[in-house]
């Protein structure tokens, strides 16, 4: 009798987490296109335009050519074959024709056991801090080295000669599957574990589909090292921090909502707000003049996990957020562009600045339109 | 009833409520000098209270696009002593447009419930006075309940019949609602009497006809899909060449003025809709409003995979969207019970 009842408890349990998975995958979900404006393609960029960064005079970082150790063997092979490349790109939004630059990355350290390589180089998040007081601009990259653990790098940026200097390598077990980074210091930063399992795919996969809230967000600064300030999130994916450094945002992509905590002196953080998304955002990006969050996500999930299974083959819908903040908190959301996945597939960031809109896919294209509504 | 439903809301440019609009706008007719006639005061149940509470009655306005900040116009109409306007509750418009003179044939789905009797009205437009003219009343098979009207010729139109409804009743409203029975059809008023011109359908509702009278479009609201069919000269029977599953229940047709796309209003999230027509006039029964854009080819047909939505708000600019016109880069938005829109682009 306890075991039929024991057996019946576990079916129901599984039945309900299977009817659960099938409907966060959306494939209930159907939209409509719309975009703000005429958009193009940018014909430089193939695969993938994942994060940015915006500077206050419109200067964008674009980081290209994402692969992670738990992505499949037939993404892997496709990367291979089409001779991908990890590279960071940057382009001013300010002129009218925003044009593209590959940065020549410049390794101080030679590629020893553990060191910064070219060859193995995948860049994910992006974040860039500008000291004051040395007046130079260091950029920190979630880099995911083939066959190595995640980790975030360091480059200083030189915008004489449109170089990136490598310094520095932040590695630590607590950096598990890395997705994004927020620079609050010269040598400190904020990152997004999106899962704990880094290194097999069949438990990446368990992870991901038994839904267990186990990503995380870390904090490193010189004087306390690496520590984890927030734990138990459902898939945190982007990371922002508000133009006064006093609120960071969070985005859970598959637990479909926006955390926004307030930054304590002592960089803790304290959960302030709970943004309801309904859609699974992947990275947000601050606009440098209003404040503003934009955000890249992806609408239909089921069709975003197979884009990145076989991108020559799937397309991922894709949409573009912003977000409007009044004292930290969101108070306004509408959508700047929606797309089935034929113009761009899987958009993972975006930004506006000077009326242009520029939106970066995950491992897509880059795409730019005028912005012809109200912002 | 689209429960998992929802989007998010972005407009294709500067969008504000028009002034002078009170009872809804629940359909639009338009010109091609950038005139549209629009039916407001349909008698849902809150509506209703308030006319009779008030003493008003349904009207027909006038919007001009080269005067949007005029606002909308109640158009003064003149009658007969037994076209009862104080029982006025119109629904459907179109019109026959007189590119000459500007004296535009209206027609008007007129619903007289206290009388359960269904009537289309005919008025003359008189740019010089402004005003209407009613000049008669064409009666309709009351066992019917007609939502949308699209005029063929002098005296000839088409007409969706929204379900076989004898009994006109809230709860008898609600059921075809909710289940997407197919009580309805495409009727055609060929000058004596109305005809179903195509088979059955589950609460057709918004209709068009192509500027070469070539092609009917009618959307059928719980089908979630656009029809399109081929006329022939005898309009006895039409045949369908096309058929578009939407996703979304909409409601009123309109084509642009150029002939090259329709817009279509929808409610994309029905169940918000269903309470808002029950207390429309409650804040919190909103509804969300939409717009997509249609194009068509030219060969008459639709063009599926550039359908683009043009609107997109969540029920506090506007509630319930009906219907929706274009002129020269402006969208004015109408609604059944709420705000009418216009939109800059």
């Amino acid at each position: 009798m306890y075991l039929k009842t024991a057996l019946f408890s576990v079916t129901l349990f599984a039945l309900q987490h299977i009817v659960r998975l099938i409907y966060s995958l959306g494939y209930h979900l159907h939209f409509y296109q719309h975009y703000p404006g005429p958009c193009r393609q940018f014909p430089e960029i193939e695969f993938g335009s994942g994060n940015f960064y915006t500077l206050p005079d419109g200067t964008t970082f674009i980081t290209s050519g994402l692969d992670m150790n738990v992505f499949s063997r037939r993404f892997q092979l496709h990367y291979t074959s089409q001779g991908v490349e990890g590279a960071i790109y940057v382009t001013n939004l300010n002129s009218s024709e925003a044009v593209l630059r590959k940065l020549d990355i410049i390794v101080e350290i030679a590629a020893e056991e553990g060191g910064f390589s070219l060859e193995t180089f995948h860049p994910h998040g992006i974040s860039v801090w500008f000291d004051t007081t040395e007046g130079h601009h260091s950029l920190f990259v979630v880099n995911h080295p083939t066959r190595a653990d995640d980790r975030i790098e360091k480059f200083l940026f030189d915008p004489a000669t449109f170089t990136l200097h490598h310094v520095k390598s932040f590695t630590n077990p607590k950096l598990r599957s890395l997705h994004d980074v927020q620079a609050i210091g010269e040598d400190s930063f904020y990152a997004t574990n999106i899962l704990h399992e880094h290194r097999s795919r069949f438990f990446m996969l368990l992870e991901l589909f038994s839904l267990m809230p186990w990503s995380s967000v870390i904090l490193y600064t010189e004087e306390t090292g690496y520590s984890e300030v927030v734990s138990g999130l459902m898939s945190a994916t982007g990371i922002a921090m508000s133009k006064c450094g006093a609120f960071i945002y969070v985005m859970l992509s598959l637990g479909s909502q926006i955390l926004v905590y307030s930054r304590g002196e002592d960089n803790s953080l304290t959960l302030q707000q709970v943004f309801p998304l309904y859609t699974h955002p992947d990275s947000a990006v601050l606009d440098p003049v209003t404040g503003d969050l934009f955000i890249g996500a992806h609408p239909i999930a089921h069709q975003y996990i197979n884009h990145v299974d076989n991108p020559a083959k799937h397309k991922a819908a894709s949409q573009v957020l912003h977000l409007r903040l009044t004292e930290g908190n969101i108070t306004s959301i509408t959508e700047l562009l929606y797309d089935d996945g034929i113009l761009i597939s899987g958009s993972s960031a975006a930004v506006v600045y000077n009326n242009t809109l520029l939106v970066g896919s995950s491992v897509d294209k880059l795409v730019a339109c005028k912005v012809n509504v109200p912002i | 009833m689209d429960v998992f439903s929802g989007s998010f809301k972005h407009y294709p440019g500067e969008c504000k409520k028009v002034k002078g609009a009170r009872h809804g706008s629940e359909d639009m007719t338009w010109t091609h000098d950038g005139l549209v006639f629009i039916t407001t005061g349909l008698g849902i149940p809150d509506v209703e209270k308030h006319l009779l509470a008030t003493g008003t009655h349904g009207e027909i306005q006038l919007f001009n696009f080269k005067d949007p900040g005029a606002g909308v116009i109640n158009l003064k109409i003149t009658h007969r002593k037994e076209f009862d306007i104080v029982k006025m509750r119109p629904h459907g418009i179109t019109l026959l447009e007189d590119r000459v003179k500007g004296e535009h044939i209206l027609y008007v789905i007129n619903h007289l419930e206290t009388e359960d009797r269904e009537l289309v009205e005919k008025f003359r437009f008189s740019p010089s006075t402004r005003q209407l003219t009613h000049l008669k009343t064409i009666e309709l098979d009351s066992s019917f309940f007609f939502n949308n009207i699209v005029a063929f010729a002098d005296d000839q139109f088409y007409i969706t019949n929204f379900a076989y409804m004898p009994y006109k009743g809230v709860l008898y409203h609600a059921l075809i609602n909710l289940f997407p029975i197919k009580l309805g059809s495409l009727h055609f008023y060929n000058g004596t009497k109305s005809v179903a011109v195509t088979e059955s359908h589950a609460t057709p509702n918004g209709v068009a006809l192509s500027p070469d009278k070539r092609f009917v479009y009618m959307a059928a609201s719980m089908e979630q899909t656009l029809y399109v069919y081929k006329t022939y000269k005898s309009n006895a029977q039409l045949s369908l060449v096309q058929k578009i599953y939407l996703g979304v229940k909409g409601d009123n047709l309109n084509l642009t003025p150029q002939g090259d796309a329709l817009l279509l209003a929808v409610h994309p999230v029905f169940y918000k809709m269903v309470f808002h027509l029950l207390w429309a006039l409650s804040p919190e029964c909103i509804s969300p409003s939409s717009v997509l854009r249609i194009p068509l080819g030219s060969d008459g047909l639709a063009v599926e995979s550039d359908i683009t939505e043009l609107f997109y708000d969540y029920g506090e600019l506007i509630s319930g969207s009906s219907v929706a016109a274009a002129y020269n880069n402006q969208l004015l938005i109408g609604s059944v019970a709420n705000s009418l829109v216009h939109c800059q682009a």
